[in-house]
């Protein structure tokens, strides 16, 4: 390929630019309409009568993508962990019974926490094990990346981010039972007015601090439109990053606006930041209300952040002081083995796996002859209506129930506060183990 | 251009084409291979600046996001087909470069500056485009799902995009070989080796510092406007600093500017499949594994062969052939 | 406002001395060895694993850990230097920097498969509570970290320029032939220059954690706050960094009081930029 004399470089390059634009042009008039969103043909209901008996299921693989490393992997290690106990628990517990006892398997992936690595997981374990069902992935983007491969497999999803749009993709092989942020952050929200009319005191005036990442973004809007509707002021809506150094500043502007009501939605570790700073610089409102899973009532948060965040509460997706009989073995068999209290991210991965498990039933009952098809899995999953057993007496609400759009319709987030150093749950009041404190201890008007 | 230079790059193109056949279009297998691609191309284009110019950049990851959000936005707001997107991703890309490079590649300057430099632009980066909502912002922006048109570029499987990156290796190794047979080419080994004799030749150091940076952080950013069509959205965290200390990592283990351009990708192969196997395998029961192979491996390889590993390939490529050539002397 | 002016600016003052302290270990090696220890950051982070550590086994308050991790940084820093460092210094840049990343992901990601990515927050500590002082409120933790902070350069500043060994570091600093003619051994002086920086980081380390918590990715934030010091000090020597670092920690703090708090990075950043630009020998150097 020695250039020949004659053609310059600009030639080239312009042939180039030339060509790539008349393939772009091409490609413009050779365009598809856009698609209209077609409606779903309605499943046939009558069963194919003739069709022959289905093989015998010994084992179903459950796939598990998970943030293993990197940045969110505290969240990803814990759900692994629940997972493992739970898959045991099942199978000690016979299996799946409609299907004869077919024993679960579990195959964990990490996802290296990237979008690269979450498609690459969910990529191998469909090629490799073929998992009718996959459970993860923690984090929105990373399940929504996911959400594309198992989608276009017909596997289903079993999701355990909570970030809303997830369930606005119009994915059809998707269900999630936990609550989404919106959930979170209005419940927030409503604890704290609904806790100040029952103590007869008058709040007015908000603010919303919130870490920067979509999730903190959307439960912070979700307490903010709650805040609206109840008639409250908002003061103002501040965004920080997670990893930030110094929580001062933000305290500062606190203190300046001094509202009533601070809501929260911490990440993990600023969480911590803000409630010690908090304490130092003397300065606490009439109640800090954390959103979102996890930041000021996880047990870790509790020993390091010590009196500082007495008062403090935080909602959660899971209650594991849920007094219901499984609940506390499950709690209990989970502290034996891993030296501490299942939360957020555990716990949903609790649930979902019962949930699971009892779709799998249902779709054995349902349909005998190919209970693993992803279309009858999913007939079993819409037509799941869960108010007892496992998964029941571990769901805050329990009841378990899914929308069309995957999402469950009798989702509900719980709030804990931290009593004596202790985490207890205060709302919603009928389930409460105590009085919520309000205003929190160190508050002066 | 040799004819020489060109035999290479056909017989890797060809087996390079094969693969996703050898390994039947299994979806894993395909993507496993469409990311070595991805990083391949990128460690090659770090060869202009990392290996020719001797620059430790490590800003891939902010061409890459550049060149990801201009595609992308204009894409979803103006309707704008990749195939000109991407081009004025790689430009936009270019002038960030420019911007980081011109004080950086001052006369004098330490190299550890630019490196510095270079890396807090990816977090930089990363932090304006979540504030600045009318582009970023934190919530994920999905480009159209219109798979299988040739106008939005978007495929619901991975072959098409692994045959695109293939296209665009091959171009950036011709690039690579044209640059290194230029003056351009002459003039940067010369500041490599040593760049006040360069200085004092006459040789504008920085403006060719300037023009091999320019040419890298084009093709990063168009790979990043490929990038965004494979993950489908556009998000602040495809400002990655993982990404820059990745490929910089593999360029450096794989001996960038000293030994032959081929064995670039051959060690993103190597390294890449390795990391996938321990993380796939170990990877649940010790967290980040693959990272500390990278981690082990990167320090290993410059302290005890800082010219990398491309003299070692050659050396058992040498081995092998004659070996082979020894069973044919000896068979026939 | 004003109050709000005032409180940001004693906020700022106080961290900057902290980010001043944190950047002094790297200075210091940077001027004597001209080497950029890229895993200046993750060294930090694991300084404060040990004191997290030391303080939980020990039940002692973290402040108090210094005295403790200072010393075992030192022999850390020792042990680097005759692992790594010592093979590139003088070897040429990219190898030089090509190493040291090699060392930040490594240490990275062998604390993340050791303590796993949970954040770790001291539980005994006595440094709580605060003193006003007129509209101003001050931490207790932030003015003790701030105070030793000064007290350290004063130290070191005082070891430069008084003692034979200080003034022997400070010739190879200068000039290194000279140094080595007048029969300094400079490999020594870098061992000794490279375990000094990193037991002040562990002096550091523990007042962070008086007010922080730590975990495997913590390393990034102070890594880009030490390097963004040393540029803009030079070889300004101890006043340099602490004006460098006052000046960081003031524009943080206004930034994210007057501003948007997601930015503040980008602002430091913008700053590092334009002193490299405008001032590439730093505010402060004397070369």
């Amino acid at each position: 390929m020695r250039r020949r004399p004659g053609i310059g470089r600009t030639i080239l390059v312009g042939a180039l630019i030339v060509l790539i634009l008349l393939v772009a042009l091409a490609a413009f008039y050779m365009r598809k309409p856009a698609p209209t969103p077609s409606p779903t043909p309605a499943p046939t209901t009558a069963p194919p009568t003739t069709a022959p008996p289905a093989p015998k299921i010994e084992e179903i693989v459950i796939g598990m993508v998970e943030p293993l490393s990197g940045t969110h992997s505290i969240f990803g290690i814990e759900a692994k962990q629940a997972a493992e106990l739970i898959i045991e628990d099942i199978n000690a517990k016979g299996g799946i019974k409609s299907l004869g006892g077919a024993k679960l398997k579990l195959v964990v992936e990490d996802s290296k926490d990237s979008i690269e690595g979450a498609k690459l997981a969910a990529e191998k374990l469909i090629s490799q094990y073929h998992p009718p069902i996959i459970i993860g992935a923690y984090i929105s983007r990373h399940t929504a990346a996911m959400a594309e491969v198992t989608e276009r497999e017909k596997v289903i999803l079993v999701a355990d981010a909570l970030v809303d749009f997830l369930s606005e993709k119009g994915w059809k092989y998707f269900f999630r039972a936990c609550p989404k942020t919106s959930i979170h952050g209005k419940t927030a929200m409503d604890f704290v007015y609904e806790t100040a009319q029952r103590k007869g005191i008058d709040i007015k005036t908000v603010v919303i601090i919130n870490e920067d990442s979509v999730f903190g973004r959307y439960t912070a809007l979700g307490a903010y439109h709650e805040a609206l509707g109840l008639g409250l002021t908002v003061l103002d809506q501040i965004e920080y990053p997670y990893d930030i150094a110094d929580a001062s500043p933000i305290v500062s502007r606190l203190m300046e606006l001094d509202p009533d009501v601070v809501i929260s939605v911490p990440y993990f570790s600023d969480g911590v930041l803000i409630a010690t700073t908090m304490e130092e610089v003397g300065y606490k409102p009439m109640i800090v209300a954390g959103a979102g899973g996890c930041g000021y009532c996880d047990p870790d948060s509790i020993s390091a952040a010590g009196s500082a965040v007495e008062g403090f509460t935080q909602t959660y997706s899971y209650n594991p002081f849920l007094n219901t009989p499984y609940n506390r073995e499950i709690v209990q068999k989970f502290q034996e083995r891993y030296g501490k209290l299942p939360t957020e991210a555990g716990g949903i991965i609790f649930y979902s796996l019962w949930t699971i498990k009892e779709a799998l039933e249902l779709a054995g009952q349902m349909f005998p002859e190919d209970p693993l098809n992803p279309d009858n899995l999913r007939q079993a999953f819409l037509a799941l209506d869960i108010t007892s057993g496992p998964a029941a007496e571990t769901y805050p609400s329990g009841h378990i129930k899914f929308g069309p759009n995957g999402d469950n319709i009798y989702a509900m987030a719980v709030v804990l506060q931290v009593q004596n150093g202790e985490p207890v749950l205060v709302y919603p009041f009928e389930y409460a183990q105590a009085e919520p404190i309000f205003p929190i201890p160190g508050y002066k008007p | 251009m040799r004819a020489s230079d060109l035999k290479p790059i056909v017989a890797l193109t060809a087996m390079l084409a094969a693969l996703p056949l050898a390994v039947r279009m299994n979806n894993y297998y395909v993507l496993l291979l469409t990311w070595i691609l991805y990083y391949s191309t990128l460690v090659t284009a770090w060869n202009v600046i990392g290996g020719l110019a001797g620059q430790l950049d490590l800003a891939a990851a902010s061409y890459i996001g550049l060149g990801a959000y201009t595609m992308g936005t204009l894409l979803t707001r103006l309707d704008v087909t990749p195939w000109v997107g991407i081009p004025l991703g790689g430009l936009v890309a270019a002038g960030f470069a420019a911007l980081v490079g011109y004080p950086t590649f001052r006369f004098g300057l330490k190299e550890a500056w630019y490196a510095l430099a270079t890396i807090s632009s990816v977090v930089v980066l990363q932090k304006l485009f979540l504030v600045w909502e009318g582009v970023g912002g934190p919530e994920e922006r999905y480009l159209p799902a219109r798979y299988g048109e040739l106008y939005y570029l978007r495929f619901r499987g991975y072959a098409p995009y692994y045959y695109i990156l293939l296209a665009v290796l091959v171009m950036v190794l011709l690039l690579n070989v044209k640059i290194r047979r230029s003056k351009t080419g002459y003039y940067l080994l010369a500041i490599r080796e040593n760049e006040e004799a360069a200085e004092i030749l006459g040789i504008d150091v920085r403006k060719y510092k300037l023009r091999a940076l320019l040419i890298y952080a084009f093709v990063t950013g168009c790979i990043g406007g490929i990038f965004a069509l494979i993950s489908g959205y556009l998000h602040p965290h495809h400002f990655d600093t993982w990404t820059s200390l990745q490929v910089a990592i593999l360029g450096i283990v794989g001996g960038a500017g000293v030994g032959s351009i081929y064995s670039l990708p051959a060690t993103t192969f190597i390294i890449y499949s390795i990391s996938e196997l321990l993380r796939s395998t170990l990877g649940g029961w010790i967290p980040g594994i693959h990272l500390i192979f990278y981690g082990v491996i990167l320090t290993v390889v410059v302290l005890l062969k800082p010219e990398g590993l491309s003299e070692t390939y050659e050396r058992l490529y040498g081995r092998i052939r004659a070996a082979l050539l020894r069973r044919r002397a000896g068979g026939g | 406002m004003l109050e709000l002016l005032l409180q940001n600016l004693v906020n700022g003052i106080l961290m900057g001395c902290v980010y001043a302290l944190v950047a002094l270990g790297l200075a210091l090696q940077f001027g004597v060895m001209d080497i950029i220890n890229f895993a200046h950051g993750e060294f930090v982070m694991i300084a404060m694993y040990l004191v997290f550590w030391i303080s939980l086994y020990l039940a002692i308050p973290g402040s108090l850990t210094s005295l403790i991790v200072a010393p075992i940084y030192f022999v850390f820093g020792l042990v680097v230097y005759k692992l790594v460092i010592d093979r590139i210094v003088g070897t040429y840049p990219l190898a030089q920097i090509a190493a040291t990343i090699g060392l930040m992901v490594l240490l990275r990601n062998l604390a993340l498969a050791a303590w796993r990515a949970q954040p770790r927050g001291l539980q005994y500590e006595v440094l709580r509570g605060s003193v006003t002082l007129g509209p101003v409120v001050v931490p207790i933790s932030r003015l003790t970290a701030a105070l030793v902070s000064v007290g350290t350069m004063l130290a070191l500043h005082w070891f430069l320029t008084h003692t034979r060994l200080g003034l022997a570091l400070r010739a190879t600093s200068d000039d290194m032939q000279a140094a080595s003619l007048l029969g300094i051994n400079v490999r020594r002086m870098f061992a000794l220059a490279f375990g000094l920086g990193c037991a002040i980081i562990g002096i550091a380390a523990a007042f962070i954690m008086t007010f922080q918590q730590v975990n495997p990715e913590s390393g990034l934030t102070w890594g880009l706050i030490s390097w963004i010091i040393v540029v803009m000090a030079g070889l300004g020597g101890v006043s340099g960094v602490l004006l460098s670092g006052l000046i960081l920690g003031m524009v943080e703090a206004l930034e994210i009081t007057f501003w948007d708090p997601r930015a503040s990075l980008a602002v430091m950043y913008s700053l590092f930029i334009l002193i490299l630009w405008v001032k590439p020998r730093g505010l402060f150097g004397r070369r």
